[in-house]
């Protein structure tokens, strides 16, 4: 599903080059669920970043579903985020001044959906992630655990092939870590989604059948 | 642009209330500002009320008396004589009007009521166009007689009469009684040439200083249609130029204008005397700028302030599958609404707050009986009120959020709740 070939990421700022990613090559298939590992700094976000095209590389090629992503026009690049890749991040990233209802719809706002089908999905992945009951709260009113399943909603809605979360339990107490360990494993197993993970939690990812392991923006293993 | 970005948009601004008030307020304030600053012109030089006859009238006010001999020089006001001369000599105007006003302590039963006198002809009612309650205007023949005739504005006559008629009763002016032989309705008080609460036959004026050349007198002529204008305002330096040929040697005798209502006005409020005009727009569109100044930065700063703000939200829609174009297109669409939502705000508040503060910010240049003021908005300055809102807050707001909407989202998604 995807291929990453000899992937180099540079951050250049006007005092210093920072070396994110050195020749990575990696390929992830269809319906793998793998988790991520490195110490702080080593490159996980900017990988997964690239992956979800989020960001590009300073080099190297990047294909997703067997389509060199470096030639896609800005509009699929777009429809390629917004149909076949959710994202879901360590500090949720929700939009405080919306409502759970509108914050999980949004990325539906970009799709070819009428009105009554956002509706109609977003009450259905709510109630996927458990949270049906509260359509009409704001994420002020929501605790950690509740903002990163409408997180996980949001992500879910267009029925993505590829789930990218960066370090999803990270901002979580162990019990709603767990909570959210088993969502994303009930997609990997019953919707066939792939699901790439980052994560600092040994226990977590020895759950997963796959761990690539980082360092220093060089994958060990 | 249809109408899934407007409600795209209208989900951007329920997701930065803050900001979409703020902005809305600021530009709200910028278009009360600058309108209430152009009623303040508006209201005194547009066409209204009895003054529909302002495009094809012009306005003679001042004259200058230059001694050679002593260096002594008079600025007054044009006399008696001076004026019977223009009109007999004038050939273009199809009215012409000579008029003086005082102020008047109108003392009766009721007590005293400061009011404005004005003394004038038969003309001054042909060019002003006033709604008579009761009664007429006085004619030529009571004015060449002297005859002791008065209109009345309706203020006065609810004061002296309450609801009786004051048609054909008598009140006393200048010592003796005058005849009420019309009742005209009130005039808002910022109008320069109809306003006034009392008005009689100019040839009962015993007040003439210079009475040859220079006095009390204030002159307008009426062209038949505003294609007259230019022609009525070389008629009179003509007649003013032979006029001065008669004065003795070390005389000099100058008669700025006629102006229009415009330069007039201009004239008043700049005290230029004998300056031309070329400059007024632009200078009025140069004060109009600076006084947009203030809340337009104002408007800039909530902008920029807010695109660090913005940034993780274009990012995150990005993310989540917007592209460039609609992204852009809904902050076009946002902008719009912010601006149209702030017009309208600034409108109804410009409304509100110039009938509550009317007396402040709408002052005539003298306290009278009959003190109201007329509210009116003219569209122009309200149009280019918001059209230079809304380039402005394009330039702040749009532009910068494009550039945004351009980065990776990565580059903006970084830490943090929205
Ligand atoms: N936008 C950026 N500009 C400059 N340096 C960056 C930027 N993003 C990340 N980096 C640097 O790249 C390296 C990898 O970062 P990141 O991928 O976030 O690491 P991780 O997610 O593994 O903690 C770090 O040294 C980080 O400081
Ligand atoms: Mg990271």
């Amino acid at each position: 599903m995807i291929q990453l070939k000899e992937i180099q990421k540079v951050y250049r700022t006007k005092t210093v080059e920072t070396i994110a990613l050195e020749n990575v090559n990696l390929e992830i298939g269809r319906g793998e669920f793998v988790s991520v590992m490195g110490p702080s700094g080593c490159g996980k976000s900017t990988l997964l970043n690239i992956i979800g095209l989020l960001d590009k590389p300073s080099q190297g090629e990047v294909s997703f579903q067997d389509k060199n992503t470096r030639q896609l026009s800005d509009k699929e690049a777009a429809r390629m985020r917004n149909q076949n890749i959710g994202f879901i991040f360590q500090s949720f990233h929700l939009i405080n001044a919306l409502n759970v209802f509108d914050n999980v719809s949004m990325p539906l706002l970009y799709s070819r959906m009428t009105a009554s089908e956002r509706k109609t999905r977003t009450q259905e992945v709510l109630e996927m992630v458990g949270l049906s009951h509260r359509m009409r709260h704001f994420p002020a009113e929501l605790s950690g655990g509740q903002s990163q399943r409408v997180a996980i909603a949001r992500a879910i809605a267009g029925n993505p092939g590829l789930l990218l979360a960066d370090e999803p339990t990270g901002n979580l107490d162990s019990k709603n870590g767990e909570d959210i360990m088993e969502m994303l494993e009930h997609l990997n197993k019953n919707h066939q989604t792939t699901v790439v993970m980052v994560t600092h939690d040994e226990q977590l990812a020895r759950q997963t059948p796959r761990i690539i392991r980082f360092f220093d923006g060089r994958q060990v293993s | 642009m249809n109408t899934t970005y407007f409600k795209m948009a209208l989900q951007m601004l329920k997701s930065n209330p803050f900001f979409s008030a703020l902005s809305i307020t600021a530009i709200a304030i910028t278009v009360m500002i600058v309108l209430i600053i152009s009623m303040q012109h508006e209201m005194v030089m547009a066409p209204g009320a009895a003054e529909v006859n302002l495009d094809r009238t012009v306005f003679l006010s001042r004259g200058i008396l230059k001694d050679t001999d002593t260096g002594g020089q008079y600025n007054s006001y044009l006399g008696n004589d001076m004026v019977s001369h223009l009109k007999k000599e004038l050939n273009t105007p199809v009215a012409i009007s000579q008029w003086a006003e005082t102020e008047w302590n109108f003392v009766s039963v009721h007590g005293v009521t400061p009011s404005k006198l004005i003394y004038t002809d038969a003309g001054y009612w042909r060019i002003n166009n006033y709604n008579f309650v009761s009664g007429r205007p006085f004619t030529q023949e009571e004015v060449d007689n002297g005859s002791e005739v008065v209109v009345i504005a309706q203020s006065i006559a609810r004061k002296e009469f309450a609801n009786e008629d004051a048609l054909g009763r008598s009140i006393e002016l200048l010592g003796r009684p005058f005849r009420i032989i019309g009742v005209v309705s009130d005039v808002s008080s910022v109008r320069r040439y109809s306003h006034g609460d009392l008005w009689i036959p100019f040839t009962l004026n015993k007040q003439e200083n210079f009475a040859d050349f220079l006095g009390s007198y204030k002159l307008m002529l009426m062209g038949e249609s505003s294609k007259d204008v230019n022609a009525m305002k070389q008629e009179v330096q003509t007649v003013i130029r032979n006029f001065s040929l008669s004065l003795p040697e070390h005389n000099e005798l100058i008669v700025p204008g006629p102006d229009t209502a415009f330069e007039d006005y201009f004239r008043s409020w700049q005290n230029t005397g004998e300056v031309g005009f070329s400059s007024s727009w632009l200078q009025i569109f140069l004060r109009m700028l600076g006084i947009m100044l203030i809340p337009a930065l104002n408007l800039v700063a909530i902008n920029l302030t807010w695109i660090g703000e913005r940034a993780r939200e274009i990012g995150l829609r990005k993310a989540f599958g917007a592209t460039r174009l609609t992204l852009i297109r809904q902050l076009l669409a946002e902008n719009t609404l912010i601006t149209a939502i702030g017009a309208s705000v600034g409108f109804v508040l410009t409304i509100v707050v110039a009938h509550l503060f009317s007396g402040l910010l709408f002052r005539g240049q003298w306290e009278q009986a009959a003190n109201f003021v007329e509210i009116s908005v003219s569209w122009l300055p309200f149009l280019v009120t918001i059209i230079s809102v809304f380039v402005l807050s394009i330039l702040s707001g749009l532009i910068p959020a494009i550039r945004i909407s351009q980065t990776q989202p990565a580059a903006v998604l970084k830490g943090g709740a929205l």
